[in-house]
């Protein structure tokens, strides 16, 4: 049991719930109708990548710091994603008075 | 196991619950607001991940920019999007069985591959040295390979050392009689208070006897010895290694360059965050560039839209 302790594998550890947050994300993306909350499940997939970047860059021997700069950019992209895709739900909610995205279905009106 | 090991595993297994607790809620949860506060923990938790990995800086970030700044965006959506008072219909997902299989079977298939195949993992590359001659031997060619993360992950000789698992192992070139025993020698660095420069120690482990170890013979391929360090402060490091019997000794033979790994030694004595400051500045300075030009076009661009339409 003390084998597979996080203070003895700590990379498998963080994979394990890397793993298990990117698939809670992506069930959140295919399941749910909502936009607000597909892009909840947008950020669960986000962070769940950006967990093993870090633990890699940080385990491996000799990694260097690549992958914790490359997880900075993510969140920053993450930053901006989430701000133009709420605008655009602030579009939809405007135009058709609800945010499901299976009744978005107009490019104009 | 050391009080300091238990308390350690203790919250790191806290966090995770948290965290995939978190993640379910917001991907189970019929209330949307219930699913947006949920995200709140999930990013805390994954925050206190990055601080168990070490990385100051992100743990920083994460809090400011996710939880500060893209939490708030999301629930002020919510709110602006749903009559808070209608909160049952608010969050439906379609019937998801097939959905839920898929996602278990990648699940599964993400686990498999991270808990047996290890397809990050490869050898250790040997780094060459010299024994020099002593008492009648001529001097003799050593290999040394060096493997961390119990034991898997190969690293050269001058790497830094994982707050871990590391294991040495030395071989000679050639088939060689008359050894019986292998002396490892460690030296840890260890830098001033201005960090600017630092002096080698030695480091000992609890158990002296344990850096004495048996040759084994291999035959045509030679001698070779193994030896396992456990939990070895993070830091860099010498190894020194010789043999020795009743004959006499060898002289010994180093290994653990200075210019091997720099990077990884930099993030060792200096910390994350300035290691990131300088690659912000130095090799990722066009990324930098780009991505600032993106977040101003974002937010131009997020203006635009959410603003009220004028009716001419």
């Amino acid at each position: 049991m003390t084998d597979y302790l996080f203070s003895r594998h700590p990379l498998e550890n963080f994979l394990v719930i890397s793993a298990a947050l990117f698939v809670l994300g992506v069930y959140t993306i295919i399941t749910r109708r909502n936009a607000v909350s597909i892009l909840m499940g947008v950020e669960l997939v986000l962070n769940a990548a950006n967990v093993n970047f870090v633990a890699f860059s940080q385990y491996m021997p000799g990694a260097g710091i690549h992958g914790s700069m490359f997880s900075i950019f993510v969140i920053l992209l993450a930053a901006a994603e989430a701000a133009v895709a709420l605008a655009i739900v602030i579009g939809i909610y405007q135009n058709f008075g609800r945010v499901d995205v299976d009744q978005a279905d107009l490019m104009k009106e | 196991m050391p009080i300091s090991e238990i308390l350690l595993n203790f919250f790191f297994y806290l966090f995770a619950a948290t965290a995939v607790g978190g993640g379910a809620a917001v991907a189970f949860s019929r209330n949307i607001v219930r699913s947006a506060f949920a995200l709140l923990a999930v990013l805390f938790s994954v925050a206190a991940m990055y601080a168990f990995a070490r990385a100051d800086f992100i743990v920083a970030a994460q809090i400011l920019i996710y939880v500060g700044g893209i939490l708030v965006l999301i629930i002020f959506a919510v709110m602006l999007t749903h009559k808070i008072t209608d909160v049952k219909v608010s969050n439906e997902s379609s019937p998801g069985l097939a959905s839920a299989c898929a996602c278990v079977c990648l699940f599964v298939l993400l686990i498999l591959t991270f808990v047996y195949a290890h397809p990050w993992e490869r050898g250790a590359k040997p780094t060459p040295a010299t024994m020099p001659a002593a008492e009648g031997r001529p001097p003799l060619a050593v290999d040394l390979s060096m493997t961390q993360g119990d034991g898997r992950t190969g690293a050269p000789a001058g790497a830094t050392v994982l707050d871990g698992f590391a294991r040495l192992h030395v071989a000679t070139r050639a088939p060689l009689k008359g050894v019986s025993a292998a002396r490892f020698r460690i030296q840890r660095y260890a830098p001033d208070a201005s960090k600017k420069s630092g002096t080698w120690k030695e480091h000992r482990p609890d158990d002296p006897k344990k850096l004495l170890v048996k040759v084994a013979d291999d035959g045509e391929e030679g001698r070779s010895a193994l030896i396992d360090l456990e939990r070895l402060p993070e830091g860099r490091y010498r190894w020194g290694v010789r043999f020795e019997d009743e004959a006499g000794e060898t002289g010994w033979a180093e290994f653990g360059a200075r210019g091997e790994g720099l990077e990884a030694d930099f993030i060792a004595e200096k910390g994350l965050t300035k290691a990131l400051g300088r690659a912000f500045m130095g090799p990722y300075l066009l990324a930098f560039e780009v991505v600032s030009v993106l977040l101003l076009a974002a937010l131009v661009g997020a203006a635009y839209l959410a603003r009220k339409e004028v009716k001419e």
